[in-house]
């Protein structure tokens, strides 16, 4: 009917949807190794209603055309993917990555996940899984009857544990981490976790603190990387452009309003 | 019938016009790099109106003077404007504002000039620069074109470059060949640093009338002229790490929505009152009982 009416219609949504990712950002301030998502918004496509350089008359050219715009859309929502600070926990099974690189679980359904939530647990048998039961990759199995607060992760990812009866500690294996060339293209599924796509090209493995990996951090925790002041600027930038778009509505509805008055 | 609800309309429409362009506007208050468009009206062209049909012949006029020799036997009333319609909707190229995202592949222009991008439909200009890196370490835009330098696809790892205010593209050669090396921020020392590429950031000589394609892309067409290569003393300043922000003055557009909405009010008590004196004339004016 309007296309004013539609075009700021594309506003509001994409102005809903700001909202929707910095809400997502601001409730997992608390969360371990959250990272922000960022929507990112791209101009519509244009309708050109008058090309330029098409003959006006017989002798001059029609200098500039009439192209009018429709409106807004989210073109991606990119994860940034800075350092969160580090919260030191006590707890033997946390881990922090200080740096690049992720932590490989395996899923229930048989598939790889990446996360940088280092929250593990150590369940009934002695391995090391996260917060829903998923294995860390490579498996970390701690020998029978292991004594706990010696179980210990240097920054390079070797691990070593105490057992009773022996003096020295023994080797449990060696953690790796694992690189994107593209992390933003990584597609975030929930529960932390971050699986493989096109986008983000395969994993590059390898051992903590060489190669470009980050190191890992034991006893500590990644904490969210949202800054909630940034967070309460961009919200309150996207409320106010929420309201223009809506006086756009209104205004268009308006017209309509009277034009329709025409007839009486 | 009656000229004057032409005339009104064509201004209600023209209005229409100006609406759906400041919508366009507000709705991209938020997009990177927007630029806002401006709708201009024009007049519709004059009409010479005549005496037809007229017992009286008259002289017609130069300066002053009656022509004597001819007969004018349609005399000249004077002009009649018969509306307005929309002449063009132009793009302002002012200078948005700088946000700082700390994200490297972030790059923001400062002053005139566009990053050029290569599309499947040919190479075009842009001047959002909030990039990404694609699987194969290529910076692209969102929508995957590769965004170009001096040689080309410009092909880097992430923490492992740099951008200088000229576009200069500097990378550390230590981690460049093996692919499958990717690096860290704190272990990149710069040791073997060398030049990559530079962005190309090419200029237009009438901006104002590239095309718009959506996705925060241009077109160069005739009028604009062909892109040229920025020369080293007009170049725009490349910002990495900040994003520019849409340039779209929101007080501005609603300033302009009030007008809109008064002047399209009145063109319809414009035709209204057309429409009155028409009911008049029909049903008042001669009444038969």
């Amino acid at each position: 009917m309007m296309r004013s009416l539609w075009t700021a219609a594309s506003g509001m949504i994409g102005q809903q949807f700001n909202i929707d990712t910095i809400s997502n950002n601001l409730s997992n301030v608390n969360t371990t190794g959250f990272k922000l998502n960022r929507p990112d918004f791209e101009d519509l496509l244009y309708q050109t209603t008058r090309t330029a350089g098409t003959p006006a008359t017989e002798r001059t050219l029609v200098p500039v055309g009439v192209q009018v715009g429709h409106g807004v859309k989210v073109a991606a929502t990119q994860k940034i993917y800075t350092q969160g600070s580090l919260q030191n926990t006590g707890n033997i099974s946390d881990i922090a990555i200080e740096g690049e690189g992720f932590f490989r679980v395996l899923t229930y359904d048989g598939t790889f996940a990446y996360t940088r939530d280092g929250a593990f647990k150590i369940d009934s048998n002695g391995q090391v899984v996260n917060s829903n039961g998923f294995r860390l990759m490579p498996e970390v199995i701690l020998p029978e009857g292991f004594i706990r607060d010696s179980f210990a992760i240097s920054q390079d990812g070797r691990m070593t544990v105490k057992i009773p009866g022996l003096d020295d500690p023994i080797d449990i294996g060696q953690m790796e981490l694992y690189r994107f060339v593209n992390p933003s293209g990584l597609q975030a599924v929930g529960g932390n976790l971050l699986k493989v796509t096109n986008a983000s090209g395969d994993p590059i493995g390898g051992q903590p603190g060489f190669d470009g990996m980050g190191k890992t951090i034991h006893k500590f925790l990644e904490m969210s990387n949202v800054e909630i002041v940034k967070e309460m600027v961009n919200m309150i930038v996207a409320q106010r452009a929420y309201e223009f778009n809506s006086k756009a509505v209104q205004t268009s509805d308006n017209m309509l309003g009277i034009a329709a008055g025409l007839k009486r | 019938m009656i000229r004057g609800i032409y005339t009104s309309a064509s201004g209600m429409m023209a209005q229409q016009w100006r609406m759906d362009a400041v919508s366009n506007n507000l709705a991209n208050a938020d997009t990177a790099a927007y630029k806002e468009d401006r709708a201009v009206h024009k007049a519709f062209p004059e009409l010479l109106l005549r005496r037809m049909n007229t017992n009286v012949v008259s002289l017609p006029m130069s300066g002053e003077h009656p022509v004597l020799g001819s007969l004018d036997k349609a005399p000249v009333v004077g002009k009649l404007g018969t509306g307005v319609e929309l002449n063009e909707i132009f793009t302002v190229f002012e200078q948005g504002a700088f946000k700082e995202t700390t994200n490297p592949f972030d790059m923001a222009l400062e002053g005139e000039g566009f990053f050029v991008v290569q599309t499947p439909y040919g190479e075009r200009l842009t001047r959002n620069g909030s990039f990404l890196l694609g699987p194969e370490g290529l910076i692209v835009t969102k929508e995957g074109y590769p965004v170009l330098g001096q040689n080309g696809p410009i092909q880097l790892k992430l923490n492992n470059f740099m951008v200088d205010e000229a576009g200069r593209i500097y990378q550390n050669r230590e981690f460049a060949d093996d692919p499958q090396r990717l690096v860290s921020m704190a272990e990149n020392e710069w040791n073997q640093t060398e030049l990559l590429d530079q962005l190309r950031i090419v200029e237009v000589d009438q901006p104002r009338y590239l095309q718009k394609q959506g996705s925060s892309l241009y077109r160069t067409t005739w009028d604009s002229g062909e892109a040229t290569e920025a020369t080293e003393t007009e170049r725009a300043v490349v910002r990495q790490g900040f994003l520019e922000t849409s340039n779209v003055n929101a007080v501005r557009q609603m300033v302009q929505l009030i007008e809109i909405n008064r002047a399209y009010e009145a063109n319809q008590k414009v035709i209204q009152s057309h429409d009155q004196a028409t009911d008049k004339l029909i049903n008042s004016a001669m009444t038969m009982r």
